[in-house]
C-alpha cells in the first residue's frame, strides 16, 4: 500500500493537469481552427492556376513589389524612431524621474505629468481608426508647411531621377507616410517594453568605467535589445502590409501606381472580381507567413547563439 | 554573439553592430525608396508629358468605365487613371474632403451614380460640369438557379424566410431602394427586415454570391457585369424594384472645378456619352444610356449671336471653347444680317449650331431651321443722350423741336431698327418714326454702332438697347438714359435655339447651361438686361 | 585620500544626512551597517549614479561631488556582479581602456596582467552566461580595476557566494588590494569580512557612521 500511495497520487495529478491543459488550450484550439478554416476558404475560392495566372499579372507583381518595399522602408523608419524613443521612456519611466528630481516635488510632479501625457499621445495612432489617420494625413498635407514638404519630396525625387513622382500626396511617399504613422506607434510600444525589461544596472556599470550615455546606449544597452528591436520590426512590418485605411484616403487605390496588395484586393472586389481578390488576399498571406517565418527563425538562430 | 564577433575589427576598437546597424539602414532605406520609386511605370516621365487625369468611379459603374478609360488613353495618349472606387456617397465625402481641404492632386472627374449627389455637387460649387451618362434599375437579385420566387418589392419584405441586404444610404442604390420603398409605403419594412447593410453594391453583390444572403436589392447592371465577369451566370433578377419605372439610378459624370485639366476631363466626358464611343461599353454591361454627341476629338460648331449679347457674352464663349476642347466659330452682328445669312447658307458645315437672337421677331424668320426657340431675356429700348442735352428732353416727342443728331437702326438689318420702327409708329407716338427718320444723321446696322457714335460725340440722341448703354459703363458715362414709358419699347425679347440639323446638339444644350448659368445671368442683368424666366416657349 | 564630508542624500521616504567618511589612501576600508542602512545608496552617491542634496564627495585632490559618474575614475563592482549580458569576458575586462583610447597591445597586456591576478584566463572568450557566481565576481573585479581607479567600491562582493569561493574571493581581493595598491571601500553587513580584511572599519550607526577600529 504504501508503495501504491505516490503512484495514485501521480495519476491524479496526471488526471488534474490532463483536465487543466486542455481546458486551457480549449478556447485557443477554436481560434487556430478558425484561423486554419480561414485560409482554407480562401483555397476553396482560387486554384493553384488562378494563383500562377495572377502572379503572371503585372499589376500583381507590381503591387506584391511596391507592398513589400514599402512595409520594409515603414518599418525601417519606425525602428529608427522608435528605438531611442522606447529607450527613452523606459529609461526616463516613473521611478527614474522620481529618483533624480526627488528633491524638487514640483518639477517631479510636472514632469510625470509631462512623461504621462507624452505616453498617451504615442499611443494615439494604435486607437486612432484607420480611416481619421488618412483623412488627417490628407489634411495635413494641404497645410502651408505639408505643401511645402510635398514641393520639397518632390525636387528632390526629380533630382534623383523621378521627375514623374509628384510628390507625397496620392504617390507612393504616401503609402510609406501612412504605414510609418501607425506601425511606428506599434514599434515604439515594443520598443518601450523591450527596453524595460532590460536591466538598468549594466547601464550604470559602463557609465562608472567612463563611457558616455551614447557608448552605453549602442555598446550595452542595444545589444541586449535586438531580439526586441526584430520583434517591433515584425510587428511594424506586419502592420504596414495590413494597412488600408489611410492608404486608400492619403495615397488613392490607382492601378500601377499606389496599388498594395491591400488595395489589390479591395480594387478586384470592387470591380466584382471575387476570385481575384481572393488570390490577391491568398498572396498577402503567404507573404505574411513567410515573413513571421523568417523572424522566427532569425530569433531562434539568435538564442542558440548563446543569447540569453 | 553577432554583437562581439565583428566588434574587434573596428578602429577604436568596438564600434558596435548596433551602431553599424544604424548606419546600414539608412543605406537600405535610400535604395528600397530608389526601388519602389523605379517600379512605377511612369516615374521617369518629365512633368512635360506627365498630365494624368485622376477618375474616382462608382463601385456598380466601374467596369464599362474602365474600359472606357482604357479606350481613350489607347486613342489620345492620356493618362487617365481610376484612382479609387467606392459608394457613390463615399466618393462624394472624399471629394467634398478634398475640396474643402484644398486638395491639388485629388479627383478631375468623379462618375457617380446618383444624380441627386451630382447636382448637390454641383450647387456647392465641387463639380463644374455634370454629364449624364446612363440609367440604371434597381432590382432584387437572387443567386442564379436559386429557388426563390420573389415577384416584387413588398413580396420580398413580407417574407421573413428571405434574408435579404441593401446598401447604406451611401451609396445610390440604397438611396433608390428606400425611396421606391418610400412612395410604396414599405419603407419601415423593407429597414426593419434587411439582413445587411453593406456599403456598396459590389460588396453586396459579392456577399449574395458567397451565399451569405437570399436576394439583396442592386442594379440590373450590377447583375449584368457579374456575369460577364464569370464563366457561368452567377445572379438573376427576380424583379424590378420599381415596375413603373418612375424612380431609377442616373449616372452622370462630373468635372471637377479644382480639376487640373478641365478641358482632357471634359473631352472624356465627350467620348463617354458619345454613342459611337461609349455606348457599346455600357450596353455591354446592361446600361441604357443617355446619347450624347457623336465623338469628335475637338468638334467645330458655329454660333450666331446678336450683336447686343457682344459685351456678356463673348469672353465667356471664347472661355466654354476653350475649357471644352471645342472649336467655336462665333459671329456677332445685328440679327438682321445674320438671318440673312442663315437664309442664304448652302453649305451644311458652315450652318449655325445654334442661334441667340436680339429679338423672336428675327427667330421666326428663320424658325424652321431650329427647335424651339426658349426666351432667355428681355431688353428695353431707350433713348440714350448725351447729358448737356438730356435737360430739354422728356419723351421721343421733343427730338422734332429740338436740332439735335439724332441715331437710329435699320429696320431691316437689326432688331432694334425693327421694334424702334414699331414703337414709334404706334399710340401714342404715330407717325413719330417718319419725322425722326427724316430728322435723323444716320441709321446704322446695330445699336453698339449708335452708342459708340454717341460717346464719340458724333452724336446727341439715339434709340438704342438699355444694354448697349449699360455695356461699358466707363465709357458712357456722360450718356443718360431716358426710359420710354410705353408697352412696345419692353418687347424686345432674347430667344436661344439649337439647329435641328446640329451634329453636337448636347454641345450646344452645355453651351446654353452655361448662359443661363447664374453668374451670367447676372452679368446680364448688369447690363441691362431683365431675365425671363427659362421655359421653352 | 578620499573624503566625505556632511553628504545628504534622499530616496523616497528614506533619508541620510550628515555623513562624514575620511579614508586614508591605500587604506582598505570597511563599511558594515544592517541591511536598507542606506550602504548602497551611499556607494551609489560615490559612484556619482545617485545625485545627493547636499554635501560633498573629494576623490584625493579633486571635488567630484557634481561631476557626472564616467569622469569619476571610481571602480564599482555592484552586488552580484553585474556584467554585460552580450559582451565577452575579455571585451568586460578591457571595456574602460577602449574607452580611455588605449592601444590595443597595452589593453592586451593588461586584460593579461589581470586574468592572471584573478585567475580567470581560462573564461576569457566565454559569456558571461554559464558563468559560476564567483567567476562572475572575479570578472566583475577585473573589469572594475582595469583603468587603475582611484578607488574601488565593492557592494557585499562576497554575500551570495558559498563558503569555499567567499574564502577565495576572500583572499583574492586582499591580493587585489596589495598589488593594485588601490583604495578599497568595501561595504558588507557581516563582521567576519570587517575583521578578516579591513584595515580600517566603519559601522552606520542610525545615521552616523562610527570608525570602530583602524
Amino acid at each position: 500500500m504504501p508503495k501504491d500511495r505516490p503512484a495514485s497520487r501521480c495519476s491524479l495529478g496526471r488526471r488534474t493537469s490532463w483536465l487543466f491543459w486542455s481546458s486551457m488550450s480549449g478556447l485557443g484550439g477554436l481560434y487556430l481552427i478558425l484561423i486554419l478554416l480561414l485560409v482554407f476558404v480562401d483555397f476553396q475560392y482560387a486554384n493553384w492556376v488562378d494563383i500562377q495566372t495572377s502572379l503572371a499579372d503585372e499589376r500583381v507583381r507590381f503591387s506584391i513589389y511596391l507592398s513589400l518595399t514599402t512595409c520594409s522602408l515603414a518599418a525601417i523608419l519606425s525602428i529608427w524612431v522608435a528605438v531611442p524613443t522606447g529607450y527613452v521612456l523606459a529609461r526616463l519611466g516613473r521611478d527614474s524621474i522620481q529618483r533624480n528630481l526627488e528633491q524638487r516635488p514640483r518639477l517631479n510632479q510636472l514632469a510625470q505629468l509631462i512623461r504621462h501625457s507624452v505616453d498617451t499621445i504615442l499611443d494615439v495612432p494604435i486607437v486612432l481608426p484607420p480611416l481619421v489617420v488618412g483623412i488627417s494625413l490628407l489634411v495635413l498635407f494641404q497645410t502651408p508647411l505639408g505643401r511645402a514638404l510635398d514641393h520639397t519630396t518632390q525636387d528632390f525625387f526629380s533630382w534623383l531621377g523621378f521627375p514623374g513622382i509628384r510628390g507625397i500626396t496620392y504617390e507612393i511617399p504616401a503609402i510609406i507616410l501612412a504605414q510609418f504613422t501607425v506601425a511606428a506607434a506599434f514599434a515604439i510600444r515594443t520598443m518601450r517594453n523591450t527596453f524595460e525589461q532590460i536591466d538598468e544596472r549594466p547601464e550604470l556599470v559602463a557609465l562608472t568605467l567612463g563611457a558616455r550615455r551614447f557608448r552605453v546606449f549602442y555598446t550595452v544597452a542595444m545589444p541586449q535589445a535586438w531580439r526586441g528591436t526584430v520583434a517591433a520590426f515584425t510587428l511594424a512590418w506586419a502592420r504596414s502590409l495590413g494597412e488600408f485605411g489611410p492608404i486608400l484616403i492619403f495615397a488613392g487605390t490607382a492601378r500601377m501606381k499606389t496599388e498594395v496588395l491591400s488595395t489589390t484586393v479591395y480594387l478586384n472586389f470592387q470591380f466584382g472580381n471575387l476570385r481575384g481578390a481572393v488570390v490577391a488576399s491568398l498572396i498577402l498571406i503567404s507573404v505574411a507567413v513567410v515573413a513571421l517565418i523568417t523572424t522566427r527563425l532569425l530569433l531562434l538562430s539568435g538564442y542558440r547563439g548563446g543569447r540569453r | 554573439m553577432i554583437f562581439s564577433r565583428t566588434t574587434q575589427n573596428n578602429r577604436n576598437g568596438r564600434a558596435s553592430v548596433a551602431l553599424l546597424l544604424g548606419l546600414a539602414s539608412i543605406v537600405v532605406v535610400f535604395l528600397l525608396l530608389t526601388f519602389s520609386l523605379r517600379l512605377r511605370p511612369d516615374a521617369r516621365r518629365t512633368t512635360a508629358d506627365n498630365v494624368q487625369i485622376n477618375v474616382y468611379c462608382a463601385a456598380g459603374v466601374a467596369r464599362p468605365v474602365e474600359q472606357l478609360v482604357n479606350e481613350f488613353n489607347a486613342l489620345m495618349g492620356t493618362h487617365l487613371e481610376i484612382v479609387r472606387t467606392g459608394g457613390s456617397g463615399e466618393l462624394a465625402g472624399q471629394i467634398a474632403t478634398e475640396f474643402q481641404s484644398g486638395v491639388q492632386r485629388g479627383a478631375d472627374l468623379c462618375i457617380l451614380a446618383d444624380d441627386l449627389l451630382l447636382e448637390k455637387g454641383q450647387n456647392d460649387g465641387m463639380f463644374r460640369e455634370v454629364f449624364p451618362l446612363a440609367v440604371q434599375k434597381p432590382v432584387i437579385a437572387v443567386a442564379a438557379g436559386s429557388d426563390w420566387d420573389i415577384q416584387s418589392l413588398s413580396d420580398l419584405v413580407s417574407r421573413t424566410e428571405i434574408s435579404y441586404g441593401l446598401t447604406s444610404e451611401r451609396a445610390a442604390i440604397g438611396k433608390m431602394a428606400r425611396a421606391i420603398a418610400k412612395r410604396d409605403q414599405l419603407l419601415i419594412p423593407l429597414e426593419v427586415n434587411r439582413k445587411t447593410d453593406s456599403e456598396n453594391v459590389m460588396t453586396l453583390a459579392q456577399a449574395l454570391i458567397t451565399g451569405s444572403l437570399d436576394a439583396a436589392i442592386v442594379w440590373d447592371t450590377t447583375v449584368n457585369q457579374l456575369n460577364q465577369g464569370s464563366d457561368q451566370p452567377v445572379l438573376e433578377i427576380a424583379a424590378y424594384v420599381d415596375p413603373q419605372d418612375q424612380i431609377a439610378g442616373r449616372v452622370g459624370l462630373a468635372v471637377l472645378a479644382t480639376s487640373s485639366h478641365p478641358t482632357l476631363a471634359i473631352q472624356f466626358a465627350r467620348f463617354m456619352s458619345a454613342p459611337d464611343t461609349g455606348g457599346p461599353a455600357f450596353h455591354r454591361f446592361g446600361f441604357v444610356t443617355h446619347p450624347g454627341d457623336h465623338w469628335e476629338e475637338v468638334p467645330e460648331v458655329h454660333l450666331f449671336m446678336g450683336s447686343m449679347f457682344t459685351p456678356v457674352l463673348e469672353e465667356r464663349v471664347r472661355h466654354f471653347g476653350e475649357r471644352h476642347g471645342v472649336n467655336i466659330y462665333s459671329r456677332w452682328e445685328g440679327c438682321g444680317k445674320l438671318v440673312a445669312s442663315i437664309h442664304s447658307i448652302n453649305d451644311p458645315e458652315l450652318f449655325p449650331d445654334a442661334f441667340f437672337a436680339c429679338d423672336t421677331h428675327f427667330m421666326k424668320q428663320v424658325q424652321e431651321y431650329f427647335q424651339a426657340p426658349i426666351s432667355v431675356s428681355s431688353n428695353d429700348i431707350v433713348m440714350a443722350i448725351e447729358e448737356t442735352q438730356a435737360s430739354q428732353i422728356r419723351s421721343p416727342k421733343d427730338l422734332l423741336n429740338a436740332n439735335l443728331r439724332i441715331g437710329l437702326c435699320d429696320p431691316d438689318q437689326s432688331a432694334l431698327g425693327w421694334l424702334t420702327q414699331q414703337l414709334l409708329s404706334s399710340t401714342p407716338y404715330q407717325a413719330l418714326y417718319e419725322k425722326i427718320q427724316e430728322q435723323s444723321a444716320v441709321t446704322v446696322d446695330a445699336g453698339p454702332t449708335l452708342v459708340s457714335q454717341l460717346t464719340a460725340g458724333g452724336l446727341d440722341v439715339a434709340f438704342v438697347y438699355r444694354s448697349n448703354v449699360m455695356a461699358d459703363p466707363h465709357l458712357t458715362k456722360n450718356i443718360k438714359i431716358i426710359p420710354l414709358h410705353h408697352s412696345r419699347a419692353s418687347q424686345a425679347v432674347q430667344p436661344w435655339a439649337i439647329s435641328k440639323s446640329t451634329k453636337n446638339p448636347e454641345l450646344m444644350r452645355r453651351l446654353f447651361e452655361m448662359i443661363i448659368r447664374s453668374d451670367t445671368m447676372n452679368s446680364f442683368e448688369k447690363a441691362g438686361f431683365r431675365v425671363k424666366a427659362t421655359e421653352k416657349d | 585620500m578620499i573624503r566625505i564630508r556632511e553628504l545628504a542624500m534622499r530616496q523616497g521616504s528614506f533619508h541620510i544626512a550628515g555623513v562624514n567618511l575620511t579614508l586614508p589612501d591605500q587604506s582598505y576600508a570597511i563599511l558594515m551597517g544592517p541591511t536598507g542602512c542606506g550602504k548602497t545608496t551611499l556607494i551609489e552617491a560615490i559612484c556619482g549614479l545617485r545625485p545627493v542634496t547636499s554635501g560633498s564627495i573629494q576623490l584625493g585632490d579633486h571635488e567630484v561631488t557634481r561631476q557626472p559618474a564616467f569622469d569619476r575614475n571610481v571602480g564599482y563592482v555592484p552586488q552580484d556582479s553585474v556584467l554585460f549580458p552580450t559582451m565577452r569576458v575579455d571585451h568586460q575586462i578591457e571595456y574602460a581602456l577602449v574607452i580611455r583610447r588605449i592601444a590595443k597591445k597595452e589593453r592586451r597586456a593588461r586584460v593579461a596582467e589581470l586574468a592572471e591576478l584573478m585567475g580567470i584566463g581560462n573564461i576569457l572568450k566565454r559569456f558571461p552566461q554559464g558563468l559560476s557566481g564567483g567567476e562572475r565576481q572575479r570578472v566583475a573585479l577585473a573589469r572594475a580595476l582595469a583603468f587603475r581607479p582611484q578607488l574601488l567600491c565593492l557592494d557585499e562582493p562576497l554575500s551570495a557566494l558559498d563558503p569555499t569561493t567567499k574564502s577565495q574571493i576572500s583572499a583574492l581581493l586582499k591580493r587585489v588590494h596589495s598589488q593594485e595598491r588601490v583604495t578599497v571601500l568595501h561595504i558588507t553587513h557581516n563582521p567576519a569580512e570587517a575583521t578578516e580584511l579591513g584595515t580600517i572599519v566603519f559601522e552606520m550607526v542610525g545615521q552616523d557612521i562610527v570608525r570602530i577600529r583602524s
